[in-house]
């Protein structure tokens, strides 16, 4: 089993609902493992998703692109071996890669092995933190079926987010990737990131000097 | 990455600690360079002291000692826990090789025994903290063969040119004056290699590999937050101003390869040897700064500096929009 999140790129429009619910769902003040002791001194503190925003092409023709990305929980995840106590580890029940804060030292080589930059540094704790997938949520049995998925999967408006089972070829995350060219990021790097993304279907219309002053001379 | 003292400290004194017991041992074992026992002796106190304070900083690189204990439990995979053994074990033979001297002056045999071991040690202990570094294909600049032969060449460098200072004056120093001269060229071409290397990895990682977004040229608008995550995420650091980084990395030419090869030709004694391990220091350890303050990691594609591109679409009057 491989837990992983697909993201349609063509839904994303980056909203940061899913950043957001994220920091929501994980911090509790001085108990929740992402810390927010300032909120309001230090906005820049630590994010397990950020939202990627891209720009590409020459104006008029230019196409934006919103990049959710947190953990890619991957299955050859170059950020566990790496660690010398065993703090960081993928579970091999679910494929979902955690780090165990009792025995981490905080010495940051983790984040220096992780291809995609999403694991942060807490100052205050000494250790290193990252998405969990929510696993307290879908681990919680006590919860209603439509609850147990990850905060930034539920709190998606467009439904650009999709949870499930990787290695079952019956899912609909498996579906998706295999249906829709789903990719990874930095594959050459050669972690096999598990979480995909629905690449941008290609722009076929192209915008002419005409259109432009057509538009700007019902603005005026 | 930011560069913090304690790596740098680690690095450059555990290699100065090893180079310098590497070459008392080759003196001990090659007689012809005829230097005094008590030189070797304080040599290796001198290694002694070098390698006890670079462990003693890495204990700073922890920041949580708590979990220290834990250390050696991915001997398997992990660099840093094969590092942290093999630094221990190196510094127990090392402090053997003082305690023979001292306590079984006679017993040459031993001390020569113990004494190449401790090298070999010290030679692997650099070897497996140079690999730590070169095994992580995410921190592009450092993922080569490049890298470990750049360490273990520093490391005998700073040992070689702290020998030469202690004998600098002295008629036995020219196999050491040599040696130290030819380590110093050695390391100048190293040194250009990973220069080199350092500006293939930047120029490779682009915006433009990391998304999948047809059409060029890519600007990234926001990361995800108003700053980058340098402090929360110490991998990437503030790209160094070009200008800058020409000039550092020809100041480290010049200490670690020009100054000491001046030195060692024109300026014999005791003078010479202190100028030229202070130009070495100072450059071996701007090398080590670059190190890792010019290291390219292939998060940068989603954080990159990327200049500012102004709109092309200028406001002329109070509604009219042209296109340029």
């Amino acid at each position: 089993m491989q837990l992983t999140i697909i993201t349609d790129l063509n839904k994303c429009v980056g909203c940061k609902s899913c950043q957001v619910s994220c920091k929501e769902h994980n911090t509790s003040g001085d108990f929740g493992p992402v810390p927010d002791h300032h909120p309001y001194r230090e906005v820049d503190g630590m994010w397990w998703n950020r939202v990627i925003s891209m720009e590409a092409g020459e104006y008029p023709n230019v196409g934006v692109m919103y990049l959710p990305k947190a953990c890619m929980h991957c299955y050859d995840a170059p950020c566990v071996p790496v660690c010398p106590t065993g703090a960081s580890y993928k579970r091999e029940d679910n494929g979902v890669v955690l780090v165990d804060y009792d025995t981490c030292i905080g010495c940051q080589l983790c984040m220096w092995a992780c291809p995609y930059g999403v694991r942060e540094f807490d100052e205050e704790q000494g250790v290193v933190k990252k998405c969990t997938m929510c696993i307290d949520r879908i681990e919680d049995e006590t919860l209603p079926a439509n609850d147990r998925q990850p905060a930034c999967v539920q709190s998606c408006p467009t439904h650009a987010r999709t949870f499930g089972d990787l290695d079952d070829p019956d899912s609909v995350v498996s579906h998706l990737v295999a249906e829709r060219q789903g990719f990874t990021l930095l594959p050459e790097l050669g972690a096999r990131p598990a979480v995909h993304y629905l690449p941008r279907r290609q722009v076929t219309g192209m915008v002419g000097e005409d259109e432009i002053s057509r538009v700007l001379g019902e603005d005026c | 990455m930011r560069p913090t003292w304690p790596l740098l400290a680690l690095t450059l004194l555990q290699g100065l600690s090893a180079g310098m017991l590497c070459l008392a041992a080759v003196a001990l074992l090659a007689p012809a360079m005829d230097i005094p026992r008590t030189t070797l002796f304080v040599w290796q106190g001198a290694a002694w002291v070098a390698g006890a304070l670079g462990g003693m900083a890495s204990f700073f690189h922890m920041h949580r000692l708590a979990a220290a204990r834990y250390v050696l439990r991915r001997l398997g995979s992990s660099w840093l826990s094969r590092e942290a053994l093999s630094t221990a074990v190196y510094m127990i033979v090392a402090s053997f090789v003082l305690l023979v001297h001292l306590f079984w002056p006679r017993d040459l045999g031993a001390w020569d025994a113990v004494s190449g071991l401790a090298a070999v040690l010290g030679l692997a202990a650099v070897y497996i903290t140079a690999m730590l570094y070169a095994t992580i294909p995410a921190m592009r600049s450092w993922h080569s063969p490049v890298t470990v032969l750049v360490f273990v060449c520093a490391g005998l460098l700073s040992g070689g040119a702290a020998d030469y200072a202690l004998v600098a004056g002295r008629s036995s120093d020219l196999a050491l004056r040599a040696a130290v001269m030819g380590l110093a060229a050695v390391f100048g071409i190293l040194f250009s290699f990973q220069a080199r290397l350092f500006r293939q990895a930047a120029g490779g990682v682009l915006s433009a590999t990391g998304t999948g977004l047809s059409g060029r040229p890519y600007r990234l608008q926001d990361s995800g937050t108003s700053r980058r995550p340098y402090r929360t995420q110490t991998q990437i650091w503030p790209e160094l101003p070009a200008r800058l980084r020409r000039w550092l990395y020809a100041l480290v030419f010049g200490l670690a390869v020009a100054i000491p090869w001046a030195a060692a030709i024109w300026l014999p004694g005791w003078a010479g040897g202190i100028l030229l391990l202070a130009s070495v220091g100072l450059g071996v350890s701007l090398s080590r700064w670059l190190f890792f303050g010019d290291a390219t990691h292939s998060s940068r594609v989603w954080f990159a500096d990327q200049p500012k591109t102004p709109s092309p679409v200028r406001r002329e009057g109070k509604r009219t929009y042209k296109m340029q």
